[in-house]
């Protein structure tokens, strides 16, 4: 499991963001005290840091030029300062990515997914997903039961993985249109159930039988 | 300033003058010289007078003149006095003394408002980013915590996100600085940023996009173009109006020669909503504008098309619309080849 370091002032944003995170499969810890913000960065040595701007008494650019100058750890820098200078700047001293704030939380799950890809190679951004049996294998596209593997498409991929990263939660058909269109899939409501119903195809063939259960009106869920 | 207005100007000293020239034509006469003395007389008076007259004219001309010259070619008419050099002839002084004053008294009231201007521009900016904040934990409150309550709490969570960035390109596209970057961008790669920033709203209404050609560069500020694009995107949620199924949006792009060898890349994003009155549709772009339609089917501000005016103007793309009541609504932005003006 990828461990994450959340760098944010505000406190319960900095709650959230470690619950959002945990619940999507990261170990994620949190910095509350933010002098010497690089030297307890370097400290905990994790394997991502989402570092916000705008700390109070620190320069969040200073952070991250201090932190890059000793490690090769990827930062995704998350602020409200949407200005092509701040990217730009940012970028230059040496972070991996740039997300604005108010962020969709796929939007910046798909980023901190995306950089761990880049830093430590495919697959490793993603731990394999279980579930009653069935393994879901996000690097390699593949889902596996009682030794029986099939390939599925991405947007089948990406509706799994959703399901079960929440399971025994009902997804709303919304929630699962928005993963989607975060990952510039821009399905409309047929298609998602089109995708829904080659998804259900898909695991018929490897044996599995009634895993993604349709709530009518709701969404879907598995259990 | 001709000759003519000038010798009218004049008139009264003139006939003065020509009544005195008279009346020593003859006196001159009365007391005996001859008729060929008194015209010599009279004729080196009158071209001595006509050539002062000329010089004099031509003096305070060439005052008058690089003063227009100077309003001519300045955009901002009120530094006039800078490019013109202080005349030498009295009245021209006064005059020149107090447009002077009056401008630089002018000069120092737009700096001040330009000054007050950009810090109040400046108190928005960093507002809408302390704003981004609280905005964005109340976000993850909602998601982390999935019930009907929140989720309705995360729509409106939408429209606050949405107002604020209306406020911010709002401060940003009326301010007398000129502070976007034009650049090559790529269509779309800006719709389709427009389109994951909008997602919620669009997915909510039941609004899904179609995507045609869109694989051509222009020249804008692709922040503004995604604001833009995100407005038309809204207005297509909002006003898709009451039917079953999905609305849907068609977004393409195409090239068009509009005169010799001057082309334009034109984007269009189409949606099947409920359209616009032939009345109203000559006013939407205007600012406060809300029309029957925003009467009648959702809340309306006016400011999204105002904007999308004023911020395509800024960057130098023509914008119009077409529409056709319960049928749809296009809008058009037309991006020149070589957007210099701006």
């Amino acid at each position: 499991m990828r461990r994450l370091l959340v760098v944010e002032d505000d406190a319960r944003l900095r709650d959230e963001l470690c619950v959002l995170l945990a619940r999507n499969g990261y170990e994620a810890t949190a910095l509350s005290d933010f002098d010497d913000a690089a030297e307890k960065i370097l400290a905990v040595a994790p394997d991502l840091v989402l570092l916000d701007l705008n700390l109070p008494g620190v320069d969040g650019t200073y952070v991250c030029r201090e932190v890059r100058r000793r490690s090769s750890v990827p930062i995704v820098v998350v602020t409200s300062r949407d200005n092509d200078m701040d990217e730009l700047l940012t970028l230059s001293f040496g972070a991996d990515d740039f997300v604005p704030k108010p962020y969709n939380d796929q939007v910046l799950l798909a980023h901190v997914a995306t950089v761990l890809k880049r830093s430590y190679g495919e697959g490793a951004s993603s731990a394999e997903l279980t579930h009653g049996g069935v393994t879901l294998d996000t690097a390699r596209c593949s889902v596996s039961y009682q030794g029986r593997t099939a390939e599925l498409t991405k947007n089948e991929l990406r509706i799994l993985a959703l399901l079960m990263r929440n399971v025994g939660a009902v997804v709303s058909r919304q929630r699962i249109q928005e993963e989607l269109w975060a990952s510039d899939e821009f399905v409309d409501d047929n298609t998602l159930t089109v995708n829904v119903s080659h998804l259900r195809a898909t695991l018929a063939k490897i044996g599995v039988e009634d895993f993604v259960r349709t709530r009518r009106g709701l969404g879907y869920l598995v259990e | 300033m001709g000759f003519g207005a000038y010798i009218a100007d004049r008139l009264a000293p003139l006939a003065v003058g020509a009544a005195a020239l008279a009346f020593a034509a003859l006196v001159m006469t009365v007391y005996g010289l001859d008729g060929a003395a008194v015209a010599f007389v009279c004729g080196m008076l009158v071209l001595a007078a006509t050539l002062a007259l000329v010089l004099d004219w031509l003096h305070r001309r060439s005052f008058y003149q690089r003063l227009e010259d100077a309003l001519d070619a300045l955009d901002e008419t009120y530094l006039a006095t800078e490019l013109t050099e202080r005349p030498s002839f009295p009245e021209g002084q006064i005059f020149y003394d107090a447009l002077d004053r009056e401008s630089k008294a002018m000069r120092d009231r737009i700096a001040a408002a330009r000054r007050r201007s950009r810090e109040y521009r400046e108190y928005v900016e960093t507002w809408v980013h302390e704003i981004k904040t609280p905005i964005a934990a109340a976000r993850l409150v909602a998601r982390n915590n999935p019930s009907p309550a929140t989720e309705s709490m995360d729509a409106e969570l939408d429209q606050i996100e949405g107002y604020v960035e209306q406020a911010l390109y709002y401060s940003r596209g009326t301010s007398l600085d000129r502070d976007f970057q034009i650049r090559q961008v790529v269509l779309a790669d800006v719709v389709r940023d427009a389109l994951r920033h909008k997602a919620r709203t669009l997915i909510g209404a039941r609004v899904a996009p179609e995507l045609g050609e869109l694989d051509l560069t222009v020249r804008a500020d692709p922040k503004w173009l995604s604001f833009v694009i995100g407005q038309v995107l809204v207005n297509a949620a909002k006003y898709r109006g009451e039917k079953d199924g999905e609305g849907r949006i068609r977004i393409w792009a195409e090239r068009r020669e509009t005169g010799l060898d001057a082309w334009e890349t034109v984007l269009a994003v189409a949606d099947d909503g409920i359209g616009i009155p032939a009345s109203d549709v000559g006013r939407v772009f205007d600012k406060g504008f809300t029309g029957e339609n925003g009467r009648r089917f959702a809340r309306s501000t006016g400011m999204g098309l105002y904007l999308v005016r004023e911020l395509c103007d800024k960057m130098g793309v023509r914008t119009w619309l077409e529409s056709e009541e319960g049928a749809g609504t296009t809008v058009f932005l037309a991006f020149p080849d070589s957007a210099e003006r701006a």
